[in-house]
């Protein structure tokens, strides 16, 4: 009796494929659709798990694109905090497809985001990106006038990508409710005050990021014609839901559709390839050990076990071939001798993430 | 008597040049230096007693540099207790860094040049402290007490820089195309700078205003005809070392400042 299923290879059973690896084996879970190589311009946005993957790329030697450049001088730790070296633009986390496809409407001059410039305690914020000014600008005119040189960088970014990294995080967003302008965090959470007469929650379902995605690619096609996509969806579960569902249910609707956008996108489009991070992460095969203590984080171990599957399929060495400017800026023997005080931030800036959502966990307190 | 101690690198030369020039001005004043040349000297270490010297260990392990203070200073030790003040002379710091920003952003407030990339002061004040805090000297100079500790930070480049085709002066052509706001940045810059020294109970002494040209870079003659600790000259496109003129002007306002206070009245007069 012949059946579809008797010659299939190993990795097609769930007892050869995931039951009989070895703990913490990923596995060769990812065959990349297209090649990917050092010499491509890389852009990356995402969710909180984006900046880790754009990092990841970056010490591999990727021409990952920096349109707001820092000198490089500058320490990571303080660069992060205001936003530099993050993103290929200080964006910061781009957590829905919705906020992506209006950043770039907004960055070709097609569309202006309602209410762009939030306040708190007499200081202004602007609604797009509120935590690359920790303690926002002056005058509204400032934020502003920041927000225009930070289109034209992310324009010129976006138009000279080879390859578009984009890293799905969240289907919950807070939208405006006359324009349908969509925000990363909600009022009221870094700055700005919550109107619920002005302000809806929306949980974008599968069709909805599918077309906004769709509509992205295709707008950004339109003046990038070669540009190439790799998709991946955050293992990094929701912080909070204001969904009503436990957070649990909620994290899993999420996800789920997340997952599922990415795999309808790769079988859509020919220029989009799916890289399966999410299930290294959260596969059973893991036990879990890719989280840290939160269960939320993810370990420096699950992400390199991600990052080295992604780099191995795709034939590239986990380092870079050249140390980076950046990497040749430490001066070890420097800091030893006498007169020198030294600083070890660099290193403590790459063990952090900056995430607008985590700070729902304070409000939770 | 209580005595200037001028210690440092390379640039104590255009100090103790400057010295000899002005001395007849300060009768009472009592000044002693000793140098070690170039990055040499971030070896040396003050101990409890104040008595700066390379410790033990790199002593042995480096007779050259031993040899080089032997040679510069007739001497491979000083003992600093019994200063008034101890100047540090040429202390480095960040402000090639800080120029280079200035040259590719415009702070909000503090310079507007249209260059197109817009920062925040609390992010260039920042980027300040962290690159500052990486400059300041080690635990061995701090809260010393007695005798007053004053740096006086590395000088800018000589403005002769923006005539030679240097990339390390790139930074500077911006700044001097169009140095609205660069004063008030790099003022930020030092009082910054001098806020993070007084913290560890280090004073300061900034370069005087009257040797810096608009974009912060230190007025031209004063590079021409500087000595190396040995006594040759430095080449003509020398931009780093400042002469005896500079060194005099250093000195000459330090001793009528505030911050040469410790020193005794009769050294002042």
């Amino acid at each position: 009796m012949r059946s579809p299923y008797s010659d299939l290879p190993p990795d097609a059973y769930w007892r050869t494929g995931v039951a009989a690896r070895a703990p913490l084996d990923p596995g060769e879970v990812f065959v990349p659709r297209f090649a990917v190589s050092r010499d491509m311009n890389v852009v990356t946005g995402g969710s909180c798990f984006a900046q880790v993957v754009g990092r990841a790329l970056r010490e591999a030697g990727f021409a990952v694109i920096d349109a707001e450049p820092l000198s490089e001088a500058v320490p990571d730790d303080v660069a992060r905090r205001f936003g530099y070296r993050i993103f290929s633009a200080r964006y910061g986390n781009i957590y829905t497809a919705r906020q992506l496809a209006q950043l770039f409407d907004e960055a070709e001059g097609a569309a202006t985001p309602a209410l762009p410039v939030w306040r708190r305690d007499g200081r202004f914020f602007d609604a797009q990106r509120p935590n690359v000014e920790p303690d926002g600008l002056e005058t509204e005119a400032d934020v502003l006038r920041h927000r225009t040189a930070h289109l034209a960088a992310v324009r010129s970014a976006f138009r000279q990508a080879d390859l578009f990294v984009f890293t799905f995080g969240l289907t919950e967003a807070w939208v405006h409710a006359a324009t349908g302008t969509v925000y990363p965090t909600a009022p009221g959470t870094i700055a700005g005050d919550f109107d619920p007469a002005m302000f809806v929650l929306r949980n974008f379902d599968a069709i909805e990021v599918l077309a906004d995605f769709e509509r992205f690619r295709a707008q950004l096609k339109a003046v990038n014609p070669t540009v190439r996509f790799l998709v991946t969806t955050s293992p990094v579960p929701m912080t909070a839901t204001a969904s009503g569902a436990h957070i649990e249910v909620a994290n899993c609707y999420s996800k789920s559709t997340l997952r599922a956008v990415c795999g309808m996108l790769a079988a859509r489009h020919e220029d989009i390839d799916y890289f399966p991070g999410y299930e290294i992460i959260t596969s059973q095969n893991a036990r879990g050990a890719y989280y840290g203590p939160n269960q939320r984080n993810i370990s420096p171990a699950g992400v390199k076990a991600a990052m080295s599957a992604f780099l191995a399929a795709h034939g590239i060495g986990a380092a870079a071939p050249e140390p980076s400017a950046r990497v040749k800026r430490s001066k070890p023997d420097r800091a030893r001798l006498a007169n020198k005080a030294g600083s070890r931030r660099a290193a403590q800036a790459d063990a952090e993430v900056e995430c607008e959502e985590a700070l729902l966990e304070a409000f939770a307190r | 008597m209580s005595r200037l101690s001028v210690i440092g690198n390379s640039h104590v030369g255009a100090i103790k040049d400057g010295w000899e020039t002005i001395r007849p001005r300060w009768p009472g004043a009592e000044v002693d230096f000793f140098a070690l040349a170039g990055h040499k000297f971030d070896f040396l270490a003050p101990d409890a007693r104040r008595v700066l010297r390379l410790d033990p260990v790199s002593a042995s392990a480096r007779p050259g540099m031993v040899a080089s203070l032997e040679k510069i200073n007739g001497r491979t030790e000083i003992d600093l207790s019994g200063a008034g003040v101890v100047l540090w002379v040429g202390l480095a710091h960040p402000l090639a860094a800080i120029a280079d920003i200035l040259a590719r952003f415009d702070i909000d407030g503090l310079r507007a040049t249209g260059v197109g990339r817009p920062m925040s002061p609390a992010a260039f004040e920042a980027i300040c402290d962290a690159l500052i805090d990486a400059a300041l000297p080690g635990p061995a100079w701090r809260h010393w007490g007695a005798p007053r500790l004053i740096v006086l930070p590395r000088h800018a480049p000589g403005a002769t820089w923006l005539e030679q085709n240097n990339a390390k002066a790139l930074p500077w052509g911006p700044l001097a195309a169009n140095p609205d706001g660069v004063a008030a940045a790099l003022d930020l810059y030092y009082r910054r700078f001098e806020s993070r020294l007084a913290a560890i109970g280090i004073g300061m002494f900034r370069q005087p205003t009257a040797t810096l040209t608009p974009c912060g870079l230190t007025v031209g003659h004063f590079a021409r005809g500087s000595m190396r600790l040995k006594g040759v000259e430095h080449p003509e496109t020398e931009v780093s070392h400042m002469n005896a003129e500079f060194g005099a002007s250093c000195l000459d306002a330090f001793l009528a400042s505030r911050a040469a206070a410790a020193l005794p009245a009769e050294a002042l007069a």
